[in-house]
């Protein structure tokens, strides 16, 4: 995402989370507005959402457009709006690992009739009809074979929606036991995916998260830290702002996603849970044999 | 009853086309269903469906096999390859580009932060005229950090010359040749022309593969680079690279591009008849030259082009196309292939004569919707437009 702004030739400047939401706001992105601020590039969380009406608020207050990378917020609504529907623009993914699998690809959102018809224009090459181009054309086509099995994914949504709230409602029902594993509640009162399971690991939880993951992977569960390292800790070659984001920096140490999604039924879920139990059961014993290894 | 016209009729003065329906050329070639659904079935039942899977793992090295390159890295589409390139080089300032250049090689440069400089090309190839080159390059010491050479309508620019340029001046060199797909020079695929060549797997071009393209060097350490900057999956050795790209292929697009790999060797020499065709119908035709493939390679056949001298020919090459659209004949030149005209100012006079030859060229119809007969009949068709040409010119359309 950084990579993104250097290719336009634009600075990132990190800016600190909402502690419940895990997301930007208007009032940690406002104290990162200033003279030199171009554009607001706000981010969903995997489970629920920013607050995105205070977002578009803060980008009118300020004259800022509002860029969304909604890539995990394809069927999410914000008080019963759509996502797709907030800022200049919203970005999506189909991406073989997103709700809606295109092989590859994605997709924009915009309200905006001259902004759509820019980004038409940027897709094919930029090309004019006097034949000049304008900037940051691309091809950025999607070809039919991906939009086909983009279709075909799309009528499958619903009940792939009801696939991953049962595979949650399990985890949610099993991971109940678990001390010190809590699970990221969706906010049913939304329309919700119910895509991502992610856990944080509370101070009752016996073993650090560098641990917990090394043990899940050699047991060959694909569990992975969410978000580790934070963007901002990643070295770059073009410039980058961050100030003091030390919030960011404590909850980037205390999340895992844990395996989701098609492939991983009640079965998987049993056994991964149990496995969890078992880590926090025998805590002691097993720290000590990592640690002398 | 019926009365013979004193000369042939022509759709352009209102007479019914000679085809039917629009002789198109170009036209999306898919293998046969049986295959393409057997290929997609075990893709479903892998369910492995990017990410650097096992077909375009496959891909790259059946491809690395054909090319005889150490690396073969396959990208979404040609011009994301075109970025990665200049990216992986690190370039910058200026890059030598020639004056028939596409919108795909501008925008890459552009998106690499690179000024084009213009060079001049031959008129009778089409390719870079390495005169110009060396004179832009001993002006310009200094700013130019590149040159990318363009394999232009399936024949081969003069590599060895800009080989020895590109060391003489210390710059890189790296070739778009999304055009020269398989073509063989001294016996060898080509692959190997430059620091990196860009290949195209466009459905608009011989060897499809639903958009994709790929990428070949036999330099490691760039290889390494270019597969970290497409993307972390498949990226190999870590190594650090500035930006990432996104770059990734897909396996439906591998699953395509394999496909057509296995038919190119039959697309290939079915195209080479169809241009011989045209070789031989259009021999007679005064003032309308085929562009032949250099003799010092193996073409992939995938272009026909001619070249119109107005003078001789008696009718503008504007004019000529729009009577062959009148007869439902898609001949067309393509404002993406010569974006470069918008950028080359009528004051350049050294460019004015690649401009002029730029302005003259014009595409006949080849590929898998074309046949033979087809092919005499679009010859008819320009042999009578010639004979017919001052008529045909004074028309107003």
């Amino acid at each position: 995402m950084a990579d993104i702004a250097a290719w336009v030739k634009l600075v990132p400047h990190y800016c600190e989370i909402d502690a419940h939401t895990l997301g930007i706001n208007a009032e940690t992105a406002a104290r990162c507005i200033n003279e030199n601020t171009a554009l607001l590039l706000a981010v969903h969380p995997i489970v629920n959402c920013c607050e995105i009406d205070g977002l578009v608020g803060l980008a009118e207050r300020n004259n800022l457009p509002l860029l969304v990378d909604a890539v995990e917020s394809v069927y999410e609504t914000y008080k019963g709006k759509k996502i797709g529907s907030f800022g200049n623009a919203e970005c999506f993914s189909m991406h073989a690992s997103k709700l809606i699998n295109g092989f590859e690809g994605g997709y924009l959102t915009t309200n905006d009739p001259d902004l759509a018809e820019k980004l038409i224009k940027m897709r094919s090459m930029g090309v004019l009809e006097d034949g000049r181009t304008i900037p940051h054309g691309i091809d950025a086509t999607m070809n039919d074979v991906h939009a086909a099995m983009a279709l075909a994914s799309l009528l499958d949504l619903p009940a792939q929606v009801e696939r991953n709230r049962m595979r949650y409602e399990a985890y949610k029902h099993m991971l109940g036991s678990v001390p010190g594993i809590n699970l990221l509640a969706f906010d049913e009162r939304e329309q919700c995916s119910y895509k991502n399971i992610v856990v944080r690991l509370s101070a009752e939880w016996p073993l650090s998260r560098a641990d917990t993951l090394s043990i899940l992977h050699s047991e060959r569960v694909i569990a992975r830290p969410y978000y580790s390292p934070a963007l901002h800790m990643k070295r770059t070659t073009y410039p980058t702002i961050a100030g003091d984001l030390s919030l960011t920096e404590s909850l980037a140490e205390q999340f895992m996603l844990l395996p989701c999604g098609y492939f991983v039924d009640d079965d998987d879920t049993a056994l991964i849970v149990s496995l969890l139990r078992f880590i926090h059961d025998h805590a002691d014993q097993i720290t000590r044999q990592l640690h002398q290894k | 009853m019926n009365t013979t016209p004193s000369h042939p009729t022509f759709g352009i003065l209102g007479a019914r086309p000679r085809f039917n329906t629009l002789l198109v050329g170009d036209t999306t070639y898919l293998p046969a269903p049986e295959r393409y659904e057997s290929i997609f079935r075990d893709i479903f039942a892998r369910q492995y469906y990017t990410n650097q899977g096992p077909l375009t793992s496959q891909l790259e090295q059946r491809l690395s096999v054909l090319h005889g390159m150490r690396h073969v890295v396959c990208v979404t589409n040609a011009t994301i390859g075109l970025i990665m390139a200049a990216e992986a080089m690190e370039l910058r300032d200026q890059v030598v580009v020639p004056a028939l250049a596409s919108t795909s090689v501008l925008q890459s440069l552009a998106w690499a932060g690179l000024e084009p400089i213009f060079c001049n090309i031959d008129s009778s190839t089409h390719q870079m005229n390495i005169g110009h080159v060396t004179d832009i390059l001993n002006q310009n010491r200094g700013a130019i950090s590149g040159i990318l050479a363009v394999n232009q309508w399936g024949s081969i620019c003069d590599a060895p010359a800009l080989r020895s340029l590109a060391s003489r001046f210390g710059i890189h060199l790296y070739f778009d040749s999304v055009h020269a797909f398989a073509n063989v020079v001294n016996g060898a695929s080509i692959g190997s022309l430059g620091d990196v060549e860009v290949f195209s797997l466009h459905s608009s071009q011989i060897m499809g593969g639903a958009e994709g393209g790929f990428l070949c060097t036999n330099d490691d350490a760039l290889a390494a680079r270019l597969r970290n900057i497409r993307s972390s999956y498949g990226a190999g050795t870590f190594t650090a690279v500035a930006k990432t790209s996104n770059g990734r292929m897909s396996e439906a697009q591998a699953a395509l591009g394999l496909l057509h790999l296995d038919d190119f060797p039959q697309l290939q020499s079915r195209n080479l008849a169809l241009l011989q065709r045209y070789e031989s119908g259009l021999e007679k035709v005064s003032g309308l030259r085929l562009l032949k493939p250099s003799d010092t390679c193996n073409s992939n056949y995938a272009y026909v082009v001619c070249q119109v001298d107005e003078s001789v020919f008696g009718m503008s090459r504007d004019r000529l196309i729009a009577v062959l659209k009148a007869e439902n004949i898609n001949a067309r030149h393509h404002p993406c292939l010569e974006a470069s005209l918008a950028y080359i100012a009528p004051e350049e006079d050294q460019l004015q004569h690649s401009v002029d030859v730029i302005r003259n060229y014009f595409q006949l119809p080849l590929g898998v919707d074309v046949s033979v007969h087809d092919v005499d009949q679009v010859c008819a068709v320009l042999a009578e437009a010639r004979t017919y040409a001052t008529m045909l010119k004074k028309i107003e359309v």
